[in-house]
């Protein structure tokens, strides 16, 4: 089980590495990257795995890090769940716009920005209509006749935030 | 095995329990966005009391899939439930804290088929205001958690606090892939230039 671990924890951070890459492919999301990077090296791990499993089994080691199917079984949950934590981090790290501030206060001269530069920098009209644009441009939104509609995919996800709002009413 | 069943268990546990706390309890002034977490954190007593009551054969499975060690073992199931917990925080801040992009389309989901213009998208959002609650709500954050201090002259500063969280986001930057619509719009500056 232990080999199925470690390996989770070494071999996870490798799709974030490589998550860029796959930008082109994901319609510049991030969230799509960063999760098609971390299927695409889902084979990198299964290897990995059976090549450490098949070295260990050959030298007759008995120990903590021996291969059993359950480990195996156990690492890939591990590495699939490890996404969620980069995720929480990165995906916050993509979007949120309290860190957009935080960034732009810390990167001005003497640290410090005059209020109504923040209220320009991040006017709400502005970050709403961009808000719009990627929801076009990752087809949850569709145009008609100079009007917007949900396509499938948008009822589909709001209708899952709407059952998430029920169920967590907080 | 037995940590994987656990966790599992636990979690279901923790989600049903995340459920019915804001019905039992319910507050006027909206939990920290990390509370979904905390609970699990509070949970993590009950995982050690279940482990150390359920026997290490109680699923027939054969020996070969049970792990011998038992501070492996029940370490992997603390990785496994705190794991999957994060997730879940995750999805729900996505779901509950109204981020903008969840805003936007809930408005559209009220518009039906008929649709919505990028205006009525806008009013939608601002609830006809002009005044930036989003905006207001997120500043407000950033100050009472310490990130920022308000001068009298109506300024913003970053506190040592912020100016430690603001390096760490410019390094995670390196590894981030910005959306293309807004990178446009930011006119190839760097991650987080407004």
């Amino acid at each position: 089980m232990l080999l199925g671990i470690a390996l989770a924890f070494l071999m996870a951070p490798l799709p974030v590495l490589v998550s860029p890459r796959f930008r082109g492919i994901a319609g510049g999301s991030g969230f799509v990257s960063r999760g098609m990077a971390h299927l695409a090296l889902l084979p990198v791990y299964l290897a990995a795995y059976g090549f450490v499993a098949a070295g260990l089994r050959r030298v007759g080691y008995d120990g903590a890090w021996s291969p059993m199917p359950v480990g195996l079984v156990n690492g890939l949950l591990l590495y699939l769940l490890l996404f969620t934590v980069f995720e929480a981090v990165l995906g916050k790290v993509d979007r949120s716009v309290s860190f957009r501030i935080l960034r732009l206060v810390a990167a001005a001269p003497a640290q410090t920005v005059a209020l109504s530069r923040v209220r320009d920098a991040f006017d709400e009209e502005k970050l709403i209509r961009r808000r719009v644009e990627l929801l076009h441009a990752h087809r949850y939104v569709e145009r008609h006749n100079g009007s917007s509609a949900l396509t499938a995919k948008g009822r589909v996800a709001a209708g899952v935030l709407v059952a998430l709002r029920r169920l967590f009413p907080y | 095995m037995r940590s994987i069943v656990l966790a599992g268990a636990l979690f279901a546990g923790l989600t049903i329990l995340l459920m019915l706390i804001p019905r039992v309890r319910p507050r006027r002034t909206g939990r920290s966005i990390f509370f979904p977490f905390c609970v699990a954190l509070a949970l993590l007593p009950l995982y050690a009391l279940l482990y150390a009551a359920v026997p290490a054969d109680f699923l027939p499975v054969p020996n070969s899939w049970m792990e011998s060690r038992t501070v492996v073992d029940f370490c992997n199931g603390i990785c496994l439930y705190l794991l999957l917990a994060v997730g879940l925080n995750d999805l729900l801040i996505a779901a509950v804290s109204q981020p903008f992009s969840t805003d936007v389309l809930m408005v559209y989901r009220r518009a039906g088929r008929s649709g919505a213009g990028a205006d009525d998208v806008v009013r939608g959002c601002t609830r006809g205001t002009d005044s930036g609650r989003h905006l207001e709500r997120r500043l407000h954050h950033l100050l009472s958690h310490g990130y920022l201090r308000a001068k009298e002259d109506g300024g913003l500063v970053a506190t040592p606090k912020g100016l430690r969280l603001a390096g760490l986001i410019g390094l995670l930057c390196r590894f981030t892939v910005t959306s293309a619509v807004e990178d446009e719009s930011r006119s190839k500056r760097t991650c987080f230039s407004a």
